[in-house]
């Protein structure tokens, strides 16, 4: 079955930014200032965040881990902590309310994202650097426990590792950093060189068996890197595996790994494209949806879960979350 | 997309402008000086930017004054004061009245003396000896008399702003914000180009290395033309020399073991010739008129930055007959207090000062203090939470350097002795290793003098003070950060 779309929400004054989704609850972030939280289930609109918290755009968001605790970084410089009030309830209201306000960033930041146990959130910024921080246990104080300065310029996007310890930061020097704890604070384990424009987001492999990550580019590629071993000087050894058949004729913003194994790449060209490993190394494209936002632009396309379900979601200069249907098995290839 | 954006519908994806913001006398300096005389405008002109910045000349004073970012002006600091600018120097010194004197600071000696695989006495001699057989040097000193007058007036400052805040408080205990360290150049420009509010922070005494060029010219007779070149661990230590009010102290050129490397190489020395010479009686022969080499070229206890705060706390030790000093570890290795207690109550607190060196810790410091001078929290409280179960627990005592008096800010994790001009290798984890090692060694191989009882007589009455500004970010330069 090809992509189908199965529910178009126009949530946003401006431009969405991203998206992120857990336990069925859809976040999103836009440039009109505001954070929706969304039901994804029932396509629900359950809050929507103090939007004069952020005096410019919400840039990322990011959902703690088993939780409904929600980071927002904007371009304000400023990242945002909020937390559903009364979660143990249960009941039906549902209202997000400010936790901490996190300042340290010189100038906008561009993406948050929480570590697999939700014990570190990373945050990076046009300042070049990425940060590492550790909240209390009421998680309303922030400590910046590492500041990583090695990008040359502004970094676009943070994403953890599924399971590891491993942050991966993009950026618009046009490399990938890998970075891992070392006793007390954080360190470069790599740096990915290959594309041949800034690359706007990374996503790990959802595997426990191989370390692998994928990168969608302002070079309209999309580059799969994988970990090879540990060098004599500890640093961490990754080659560029393969490069996606070549699909997008303009910048790609965003991309993701599905827990089955697909890569879902959009960007400014307005398709979202679906691909899968035919032989290891090797990538087809298996579905594409050309104008998924109309003419707009697509800044964010992840892919997530509800009620068990695998969806995909699409964020967009039109102000709309698309979510999409797309069943995996049908096109799955059982043989190898 | 159209040319004019408003500030709200700020894009991602534009390109950045030029690395350097400060094109003297191009076109774009134009269009700032304009700015700052019109009104602000909330709309942004975009299509500019991609235009070429036109290539000027820069000099070190230029990025001083620069408020953007610290690392691109490295390479031009670089050229300014680099191995073949000092070479070059050096040559019109031969068969000039001028004379050569070396300052080298104790982190670059153990460098060194690690690099070369021998004992720091070892190197000491084979140092003074390509001084003086090589360089012709006529005087070297080590800073540590620079670095004792520092401590001492430190110390006083401290003390005179306590006496102040006691009287203002009128008994309260309440404790003010504590004074900075300004001895680390790349804090005190991070401070003065991003953090305005932590300059009145900054305790305004001079570092050893200007202090010393300032001893050096107060000893040698005002007719007498010297060339100062200063041996220092980190690059940073180039830009504080060439400050508008470091002039003065006259430190030509200041450069890091990997650069005198570089002139070892240039000019053919090999370390092996210069092992054997009577290290007391060179030392004595290249000291200037009244210094004293046991002491000069001694270090102190403490940290192996300088041992500031640590020497702060035996000063507060010092006035509070009975009272101890703990020593209090912070969540990193880069975090420490020296608390000053009665030794029967360890509640009565005489006084406290920290150590806290690298970025990460600066920026939380930054944070703290913020927060403390706003009379208030960042922290947005979540409502009906009951805070104070964990909050007061008196029995362990945890490192709290933004409740002390001063805090010795070292830029560079791990503090001087990890100064990116040390010869520690490239790797991050070869760096690490190596400042490890070197720390050990800075505790055990010096001979150490108690700064305290150091009397220093007129030299140290003289006030060694920096003029500290906050350097206001030109209009260019926010339409700049505001673009994408």
């Amino acid at each position: 079955m090809p992509i189908q779309l199965a529910k178009s929400l126009k949530l946003h004054r401006d431009k969405v930014w991203s998206i992120d989704c857990s336990n069925g609850m859809l976040a999103t972030g836009s440039t009109d200032r505001s954070v929706k939280i969304i039901d994804a289930s029932q396509y629900k609109l359950l809050d929507e965040l103090d939007n004069t918290v952020h005096k410019k755009a919400v840039r990322s968001v990011a959902w703690r881990p088993n939780s409904y605790v929600l980071a927002a970084g904007s371009f304000d410089s400023t990242i945002s902590i909020w937390n559903r009030e009364g979660e143990e309830e249960m009941d039906n209201s549902w209202e997000m309310e400010l936790l901490a306000i996190i300042e340290g960033h010189e100038n906008e930041v561009k993406s948050v994202a929480w570590s697999h146990d939700g014990a570190y959130l990373a945050s990076c910024s046009r300042d070049k650097s990425v940060w590492i921080w550790e909240s209390d246990e009421m998680g309303e104080e922030y400590e910046c426990i590492s500041v990583l300065q090695e990008h040359s310029q502004d970094v676009k996007h943070v994403v953890w590792h599924p399971y590891l310890q491993l942050l991966a930061s993009s950026s618009y020097d046009d490399t990938i950093r890998i970075w891992r704890e070392y006793d007390d604070d954080w360190e470069s384990a790599a740096v990915l060189n290959g594309h041949e424009g800034t690359v706007w987001s990374s996503d790990f492999e959802k595997s426990e068996t191989q370390l692998r990550i994928c990168s969608g580019s302002d070079d309209a590629s999309v580059k799969v890197w994988k970990y090879v071993r540990d060098d004599e000087e500890e640093q961490q050894e990754w080659i560029c595996e393969a490069t996606l058949p070549a699909v997008h004729t303009r910048a790609v913003y965003s991309v993701s790994w599905s827990e089955d194994g697909h890569i879902a790449s959009a960007g400014s060209d307005g398709k979202l494209v679906i691909y899968r490993e035919a032989q290891p190394g090797q990538w087809k494209i298996v579905d594409q949806q050309e104008l998924c936002h109309g003419v707009h632009e697509v800044n964010v396309a992840k892919w997530i879960k509800i009620n068990g379900k695998t969806m995909l979601a699409t964020g967009g200069d039109d102000g709309y979350i698309n979510l999409w249907n797309w069943d995996t098995s049908s096109t799955s290839n059982k043989n190898n | 997309m159209s040319a004019k954006l408003s500030e709200e519908d700020l894009n991602d994806y534009i390109a950045p402008g030029p690395i350097c913001i400060n094109p003297a006398g191009s076109s774009s300096s134009n269009k700032a000086a304009s700015n700052a005389n019109g009104t602000p405008s909330d709309e942004l002109e975009v299509g500019q930017e991609s235009s070429e910045p036109e290539k000027v000349s820069i000099s070190l004073q230029d990025c001083l004054a620069c408020a953007g970012c610290i690392t691109s002006s490295e390479e031009v600091l670089l050229s300014k004061q680099s191995h073949t600018v000092f070479l070059d120097a050096w040559k019109q010194l031969q068969g000039s009245s001028k004379i050569l004197v070396i300052s080298v600071a104790p982190q670059c000696r153990l460098s060194l003396a690690q690099y070369f695989g021998l004992s720091l006495p070892q190197m000491d001699k084979a140092l003074l000896n390509i001084f003086a057989s090589v360089l012709h040097c006529r005087y070297a000193v080590g800073t540590e008399l620079g670095r004792v007058i520092a401590i001492q007036h430190t110390n006083e400052h401290l003390f005179k702003l306590k006496k102040q805040q006691s009287i203002n408080n009128d008994g309260n205990t309440k404790r003010g914000t504590p004074r900075l360290c300004s001895v680390c150049p790349g804090f005190v420009l991070y401070a003065e180009k991003t953090r305005p509010e932590l300059v009145p922070l900054l305790l305004n005494v001079k570092s050893p290395q200007q202090v010393t060029g300032s001893l050096l010219k107060q000893t040698l007779p005002p007719e007498q033309e010297i060339y100062h070149l200063s041996l220092m661990p980190c690059f940073d230590k180039k830009l504080e020399a060439s400050r508008p009010d470091a002039v003065e102290e006259g430190v030509d050129c200041v450069l890091t073991p990997r650069e005198f490397l570089a002139i070892m190489q240039e000019l053919q020395i090999d370390i092996k010739d210069h092992l054997n010479v009577d290290l007391a009686a060179s030392a004595h022969e290249l000291s200037p008129p009244g210094w004293d080499p046991q002491v000069h070229w001694a270090s102190n206890a403490g940290s192996s930055s300088g041992g500031y705060a640590f020497q702060y706390a035996r000063y507060l030790q010092s006035l509070n007959p009975g009272s101890q000093i703990h020593i209090l570890n912070g969540r990193n290795g880069d975090v420490r207090e020296y608390r000053v207690t009665a030794s029967d109550d360890q509640q009565k607190v005489f006084g406290s000062t920290s150590e806290l060196y690298g970025f990460r810790n600066i920026q939380n410091m930054v944070r703290k203090l913020k927060g403390a001078q706003r009379g208030g929290r960042v922290v947005v409280r979540k409502r009906g939470a009951n805070k104070g179960d964990s909050a007061q627990n008196g029995a362990t005592m945890q490192a709290d350097p933004y409740e002390g008096e001063f805090i010795e800010v070292m830029a560079c994790p791990g503090g001087c002795i990890n100064g990116g001009g040390l010869l520690s290798g490239e790797s991050s984890v070869k760096r690490r290793a190596t400042a490890q090692v070197l720390d050990e060694r800075y505790e055990k191989e010096f001979v150490e003098l108690d700064p305290l009882n150091l009397p220093l007589g007129s030299a140290s009455e003289k006030s060694y003070e920096y003029e500290f500004h906050a350097i206001e970010k030109s209009t260019n330069v926010v339409s700049m950060s505001s673009e994408w």
